[in-house]
């Protein structure tokens, strides 16, 4: 009679237990789900309808991308909608920055950077404002930051010529580095 | 009062005399200074502790800039005797940008190398060396304002990228120096990475230091052939010894 007590208290905090599991789990799956979810939201919304309209037309730009030969860009020309509001054309840009690269070119942009939201201010300087993973998953020293950085001014400013300058935010803050190597206190300006 | 003239007299013949004794023998300053001057040179091994760098397969950055570092050090002690290194770790340990700089201002260094490895394109062949160098100028102090700690690399763009210059020609495989003096350790050899030249950017690893400065990328972790270089302990010596000739040459023209 004891034993059996006590195999059924046993089977009791064994369910407690699966219950812990399964709320953790969910808890889990709902709070990375969430940010996934507003990472496919910016990227949907670039494609699908937020940041252009079907009347919209398309146009031409250069990405600033990497050449796996060397030390360097290599441009890559790139469509977007040419929308009213310049804005919603750099968030296309950005956001073909952060997508894996065509053949025969290397994204300087570390994996599962999330575009967080593009920003100007009133002396034309453009706030971009990337997720954590910009510096968590940087893994390029000094010339991986560089190219990093000056691969989204100069896809900007070449593109968009009344922007002035590029300054980088993370995760909605301004940062020192991206990770150690690459001061992105100031605002930059492109390269060319 | 004749004998306190004559003593008088007698004290200012002999100090106008010693006076002129000493004229013709004395140096001017700035040469003497330039001749006995002690140089105070810091070499910083990039990363540390926690913070290892890049990691290919288990070989960590910070080691191999360690391993360097201290080659450098141990070079440029026996150089000569008017140069006193200093290494910012000597051991596996984290420090931070604001740790390494405070020691290199506190020492009132003459000037700071940093030592890095990169991780480029695989294609990508070599060292690279980087200097502080701001687009904007840098925030300019109203009169009786101190400058920020981390916007005084601002001054030192020009010396920085002489630094840079001068251990770019060193470690360029086509330049060895003629004087053979090491060349029985076998270090006074052909660098055996790529030269990917200097570049002025907005180095972090730079920031706060009072003095020129340089960071060297010693090679790209991520080719074949520049990761079996840096690993490879006569390899190293090579490299260090190229980074020691140009910082001696550089405080040499200094």
């Amino acid at each position: 009679m004891e034993k059996q007590v006590k195999k059924s208290r046993s089977s009791g905090g064994l369910l407690v237990l699966l219950v812990i599991v399964l709320v953790a789990a969910a808890g889990y799956y709902a709070y990375t789900g969430y940010y996934s979810k507003e990472g496919m939201i910016a990227k949907t919304a670039a494609k699908a309808y937020e940041l252009y309209s079907s009347a919209d037309k398309q146009k031409d730009i250069r990405l600033f991308l990497g050449d796996p030969d060397k030390d360097g860009f290599k441009q890559y020309k790139a469509k977007i909608f040419d929308t009213k509001a310049v804005l919603n054309q750099v968030k296309q840009a950005v956001l073909l920055l952060l997508q894996a690269p065509p053949a025969g070119y290397v994204s300087f942009m570390p994996q599962g950077t999330a575009l967080r939201d593009v920003y100007l201010d009133p002396n034309n300087i453009c706030y971009v404002d990337l997720s954590g993973e910009l510096s968590k998953n940087s893994n390029g020293g000094s010339t991986g930051e560089y190219m990093t950085a000056y691969s989204i001014v100069d896809s900007i400013c070449t593109n968009f010529q009344e922007i002035k300058g590029v300054k980088i935010l993370i995760d909605g803050k301004e940062a020192d580095s991206i990770a150690g190597h690459f001061r992105i206190k100031d605002v930059l300006k492109p390269t060319e | 009062m004749k004998k306190l003239y004559k003593i008088t007299l007698l004290i200012f013949l002999i100090s106008g005399a010693a006076h002129a004794v000493q004229q013709p023998v004395s140096v001017p300053p700035d040469a003497e200074d330039n001749q006995h001057k002690r140089y105070v040179v810091v070499i910083d091994a990039g990363h540390g502790g926690g913070e290892w760098g890049v990691n290919v397969n288990g070989t960590y950055e910070k080691d191999l800039n360690l391993s360097l570092a201290k080659l450098v050090a141990d070079k440029l002690q026996k150089a000569g005797n008017n140069i006193s290194v200093l290494l910012t770790r000597s051991a596996d340990t984290y420090l931070k940008q604001e740790e390494r700089a405070g020691l290199a201002n506190n020492k009132r260094a003459d000037l700071y190398v940093s030592i890095h490895c990169d991780y480029a394109q695989p294609r990508v062949d070599g060292f690279k060396i980087y200097y502080f160098y701001g687009e904007n100028e840098g925030p300019k102090p109203a009169p009786g304002e101190l400058t920020r700690w981390d916007d005084v690399q601002y001054k030192y763009e020009g010396p920085s990228e002489k630094l840079a210059e001068a251990m770019d020609q060193y470690l360029h495989a086509g330049l060895i120096p003629e004087d053979s003096s090491d060349t029985a350790s076998g270090e006074n050899d052909i660098v055996p990475l790529g030269d990917r030249g200097t570049m002025g950017t907005y180095v972090e690893p730079l920031i706060g230091l009072d003095m020129p400065a340089v960071l060297i990328e010693a090679g790209n972790m991520n080719n074949k052939n520049n990761l079996i270089a840096l690993k490879d302990i006569k390899m190293q010596n090579i490299i260090a010894y190229h980074i020691k000739e140009g910082i001696v040459n550089y405080l040499k023209g200094k």
